[in-house]
């Protein structure tokens, strides 16, 4: 049923068992449920990013269009569908981690990895999100996501001690 | 209707409306108007647009029309304070981002969106943020996107998805980044798609080819129906002075819903090709020239009396188009039989005559188009149907959407966007035969019994498959059941046997039965007798030579009405007879080198969307087209042309008084009385077999399809042509 792609790349069978692991999850027949959980386990695949072809390859094997996995790959800022660094790291800046200083924050890793909101570092080892919803931590204002983890009550030494770390990572 | 009436109040006034509706649907019945966007009765409900909110008693918020049920003493108020209140505060925000471009926009004048702002949007806005913007997406050669216009209303998303049945495009991003896109590079190739851009509310999704050419209130609108295919879609013409800028749908719930195909919307194109012939043309001296009408018509009558006296079987072959209106086939038919020249036929894409004795006296769908829907059962023999009929097809996914059992026994596969339970992939060869095995299925255990000499036929098959027993069993269980067959079956070289096999399964599973024709008005062809066996109101007649017994013999005079030989099935053939022949006429819309080369007289003619007329669409339904079109031209009309040429070979003048109502009389009273013939007779069934590659082209269909610039860009006509090559 996937829109005619001529060739569509063959997922890994440990992906493929990753996925249907996910399709047997929900009712027969409504395998698209299964998108969101099928691409989590293609992007961590694929050093954190998808790529159109993947995401084909996710369609074919559900046996849905391709445009209904673009839209859930779109939707969410948990997909990544443009090459990314290897490290994420996601600033909250709504409301409560505003009023505790998160701009602040924001332009300080701004200026030390010399990039912007949305951009990877040149060396490829992080990626700045460019924009994340309130992750229900406000009692630990302001905070930031670092590869999915919750590091709460952000001080401008605790960031350097932490972009430290993934700056010596290989 | 069967559900119950429930009282509700609109705006203080009672009303009974069924139960279980939304409320936007009850108003609309009503006539009472609520503005929409999102909304669309063809489609699911998204209540996305937020325009449609009314006050509701009862309820603290304004509530979307469109997503709220009637229920028994719901009291309504459509244009009360706070419900025009809701309205104008929806408009102001889809106006935070949507560009004041009005006056490019080609959607202005016709804009859903322009009209509700009009009554529902603020002087100015309040806003002086910067507006969004989107890129663009190229759909292709039919569908202009402007992206930024776009109010997000999903219609044709959920056009996509629901009614083609091919989701392309999908909503991208979210929130204030979201837009409509088909995110990689694609076109949108579905040949229902041109539809998106009527339903698309404001100015995103537009119609290319017309794209900056016109105001649409500059436009007249002219009824028509399509001279592209045998479902007769109707649909309205968009004409500024003498020219046509664009064709958008007519509503007809018997035929074709509110859409039309791309066909049906963009082949008109063709009409304005360069090699548009609009002078009369004559051979004299070896060299073809221009010439008066007079002249030309002079040439030709003197030809026709010339040999109207010379009783020679060869003298003279006259073809038609099966798609020529039904006063031109009934002029045509009569100035040749008048004359006393037998050979006329109309089936230049058929091979196989051997049953034409058997023919029914005109080709019938037993239901409606739109009956196709309810069907539980339909199987559909030798098409591929979304591209000779994508209206067909249209229905035929309904009813399949709604549990019917579609099975189909094709020489080729494919796609199709609904469930289908058995598609039986057999061999040109073998399509009668895997018929036939389910006809042998069916008998088993039917109540009308085949005749024993019919069983005897079956018995020497052998055995059915799994398949073939399913597809029996389904068309007996159900008694809403269809069987459909296509131009592959016409084209076939076994096809008065594929239609015996059909016509005998239709009585032993007591099934309706339908036959796709080629061009718009085969029907006609054979009321008007453009057929070699029969003349008009099918009257038996001393028999002629049939197309193919026409194409491969040399004449005194061969004759072409709206026909080039790109449009027969055996074009080397015909060639050759054109060029072997001492005179050749060609009655055309256009003039090929070919025939420049070879054809002696040659008249221009009006194409179906330049003259008025009728066509006998698949089900017998006569439709008018163009009636009240007025194009001041001097060429005279199609119509006018025969009854010169009538006049000047000395004929007594027909009357086509009434014609149309003769034809309509006659239809009602034989439609159900020509009994099909349960019968296979001997020589159909020992037909030599001389199989040829034959497939369908979405856009190759007759010799404006094939000019239409905008269509030969479109995918499947762009992978017509690699095939070919």
């Amino acid at each position: 049923m996937s829109t005619e792609n001529t060739e569509t790349m063959e997922l890994t069978e440990t992906i493929k068992e990753k996925i249907d692991t996910w399709v047997a999850k929900f009712p027969v027949g409504k395998q698209r449920s299964a998108i969101i959980g099928s691409l989590h386990a293609v992007q961590e695949h694929n050093q954190g990013y998808l790529t159109p072809e993947l995401m084909d390859a996710v369609a074919d094997y559900l046996d849905l269009p391709c445009i209904y996995v673009y839209e859930v790959a779109t939707f969410y800022s948990m997909f990544q569908t443009e090459p990314v660094g290897y490290n994420e790291i996601a600033i909250c800046t709504n409301i409560s981690c505003m009023l505790s200083g998160s701009d602040e924050i924001v332009h300080h890793v701004e200026d030390r990895l010399n990039i912007k909101l949305g951009e990877t570092t040149k060396d490829g080892k992080i990626f700045l999100k460019k924009e994340e919803e309130c992750l229900a931590a406000c009692t630990g204002a302001p905070m930031m996501m670092v590869n999915h983890q919750y590091i709460e009550n952000l001080n401008i030494e605790k960031v350097n001690e932490i972009l430290d770390k993934l700056g010596q990572q290989k | 209707m069967s559900e119950p009436k429930i009282t509700i109040t609109i705006d203080d006034q009672e009303y009974k409306v069924n139960s279980g509706q939304m409320l936007i649907e009850a108003t609309d019945q009503l006539g009472i108007h609520i503005p929409r966007f999102c909304y669309h009765e063809k489609l699911s409900i998204a209540a996305n647009c937020r325009m449609c909110l009314v006050e509701v008693e009862n309820s603290t918020n304004a509530l979307p029309a469109c997503a709220t049920e009637v229920s028994e003493g719901m009291v309504v108020k459509t244009t009360s304070e706070s419900a025009e209140l809701a309205q104008q505060a929806t408009m102001e925000f889809l106006l935070i981002n949507h560009p004041l471009d009005c006056p490019i926009c080609d959607q202005g004048g016709e804009c859903e969106l322009q009209d509700l702002a009009y009554s529902h949007g603020r002087n100015e806005s309040r806003f002086e943020v910067k507006k969004r913007t989107l890129p663009d997406d190229n759909l292709g050669p039919l569908i202009s996107t402007d992206m930024t216009r776009c109010i997000l209303c999903t219609r044709c998303v959920r056009f996509g998805t629901e009614i083609a049945g091919l989701p392309e495009l999908g909503t991208i991003g979210r929130g204030e980044s979201s837009t409509i896109s088909t995110f990689v590079e694609k076109t949108v190739d579905h040949e229902l798609s041109g539809n998106m851009i009527d339903i698309c509310p404001v100015g995103a999704l537009n119609n290319k080819p017309y794209r900056y050419t016109d105001r649409t209130w500059e436009l007249d609108q002219i009824e028509s129906v399509s001279p592209h295919d045998c479902v007769g879609s109707n649909m309205f013409l968009h004409v500024k002075g003498d020219k046509i800028k664009r064709i958008v749908p007519k509503a007809n719930p018997e035929i074709n819903e509110v859409w039309i195909s791309d066909r049906d919307r963009f082949a008109f194109d063709g009409i304005y090709s360069d090699d548009r012939l609009t002078v009369p043309m004559l051979r004299k001296n070896g060299v073809l020239e221009e010439a008066t009408w007079e002249e030309a018509i002079d040439a030709f009558s003197k030809v026709l009396i010339t040999l109207q006296n010379k009783k020679s079987k060869n003298g003279v072959a006259a073809l038609i188009s099966s798609s020529t209106a039904l006063n031109e086939q009934y002029l045509y038919a009569y100035l040749m039989r008048s004359l006393g020249f037998n050979n006329i036929d109309h089936r230049i894409r058929q091979i196989d005559f051997t049953g034409d004795s058997l023919d029914p006296i005109f080709p019938n769908f037993d239901i409606k188009p739109h009956q196709i829907e309810n069907m539980k059962s339909i199987l559909i023999i030798g098409s591929d149907l979304r591209k000779e009929t994508p209206l067909i097809a249209h229905w035929v996914k309904k009813a399949a959407d709604q549990g019917a059992s579609v099975n189909f026994i094709n020489q080729e596969y494919s796609e199709y966007y609904f469930p289908i339970d058995n598609f039986i992939l057999s061999g040109q060869e073998a399509l009668a035969e895997n018929l036939a095995l389910v006809l042998k299925a069916s008998n088993d255990d039917a109540v009308n019994k085949l005749p024993s000499h019919i069983e005897d036929v079956l018995n020497a098959l052998p055995t059915p498959s799994l398949s073939h027993y399913q597809i029996a069993k389904s068309l007996a269980n159900h008694e809403q059941s269809f069987l459909l067959s296509g131009l592959l079956c016409h084209s076939h070289s076994e096809y008065a046997l594929i239609r015996s096999y059909l016509n005998l399964l239709s009585y032993v599973s007591n099934s309706s039965f339908g036959e796709l024709t080629h061009g718009a008005n085969a029907t006609g062809a054979y009321l008007t007798g453009c057929i070699p066996h029969r003349k008009a109101f099918g009257e038996s007649h001393e028999l002629g030579l049939n197309a193919l017994e026409m194409c491969t013999k040399n004449h005194q005079l061969i004759v072409l009405y709206g026909i080039e030989p790109e449009d027969c099935l055996y074009q080397e053939k015909l060639n050759q007879s054109i060029v072997g022949s001492q005179t050749t006429v060609q009655f055309s819309p256009f003039i090929t080198p070919f025939m420049k080369e070879n054809a002696d007289i040659m008249f221009p003619l009006k194409t179906p969307y330049e003259s008025k007329g009728a066509f006998i669409n698949a089900s017998g339904m006569i439709q008018d087209f163009n009636l009240q079109l007025d194009l001041a031209k001097d060429n005279p009309s199609n119509q006018e042309l025969l009854l010169q040429i009538i006049e000047g070979s000395k004929l007594p003048m027909p009357s086509l008084d009434n014609l149309k109502e003769k034809i309509k009389k006659f239809i009602d009273e034989t439609k159900n009385t020509h009994n099909r013939l349960l019968e296979i007779p001997e020589k159909v069934l020992k037909t030599t077999k001389n199989y040829s590659s034959v497939s369908s082209h979405l856009y190759d269909v007759d010799s404006i399809t094939r000019r239409s610039r905008p269509l030969q860009q479109t995918k499947d006509a762009l992978s017509q042509f690699s095939e070919d090559q």
